[in-house]
């Protein structure tokens, strides 16, 4: 089988895995609406996320060794 | 053989459309924004669009450290890149505050697009240290 279809599968499915992740936090804010939330509050909450998914990734990063 | 390629070319196109559409799912439905104007609406989805991808590739970029897919430097290079696009967003976020309605559609799209050229490019990493 050619390699370029094996390294597109590769490809592929670690950018499935992204999307997935945004998914998550596609669904957060379609909850939210759902709920009653405003447009701000949504806001917020998205831009939290991604304050939080960042700490947590530095932290992650930190701990890997050299 | 033949038929074996086929049904990976297919596998690989479907899934293709399934991570587009993942990478791209509009964040809102319409319930919280239909009372906005439609500046301030076209800017707020942006906005919110942008940190949902971000977020998305920073919660990769700590799965892909933990599996030692990279090395430290490599992770902490996409990650600050990652930190540096969502600067970009905060900054579009007070633009939106501050009624600047056009630099923070503009700012937010330009960072949305910059976001998906690092996913490709993480994408691809990822598959060239395995």
């Amino acid at each position: 089988m050619s390699l370029a279809l094996v390294k597109l599968l590769d490809m592929g499915f670690t950018l499935a895995l992204a999307g997935i992740e945004r998914v998550a936090a596609v669904e957060k804010a379609r909850a939210m609406e759902e709920a009653g939330a405003s447009a701000d509050e949504i806001t917020d909450a998205l831009q939290k996320m991604r304050q939080e998914s960042e700490t947590a990734a530095q932290r992650k990063v930190d701990a890997a060794l050299e | 053989m033949k038929r074996l390629l086929a049904v990976l070319a297919l596998a690989a196109l479907m899934g293709g459309c399934g991570t587009w559409q993942a990478l791209t799912q509009p964040v809102h439905g319409d319930k919280a924004i239909t009372t906005e104007a439609p500046a301030v609406r076209a800017a707020r989805v942006a906005i919110d669009e942008a940190n949902a991808s971000l977020t998305g590739l920073n919660n990769v970029i700590g799965q892909n450290i933990e599996a030692k897919v990279w090395t430290k430097a490599q992770a902490q290079a996409y990650l600050d890149q990652s930190k540096d696009y969502g600067k970009k967003v905060d900054n579009a976020r007070d633009f939106l505050r501050g009624g600047l309605l056009a630099d923070a559609k503009s700012q937010a799209e330009a960072v949305k697009s910059l976001i998906l050229i690092l996913h490709q490019r993480v994408a691809a990493e990822a598959r060239k240290e395995k």
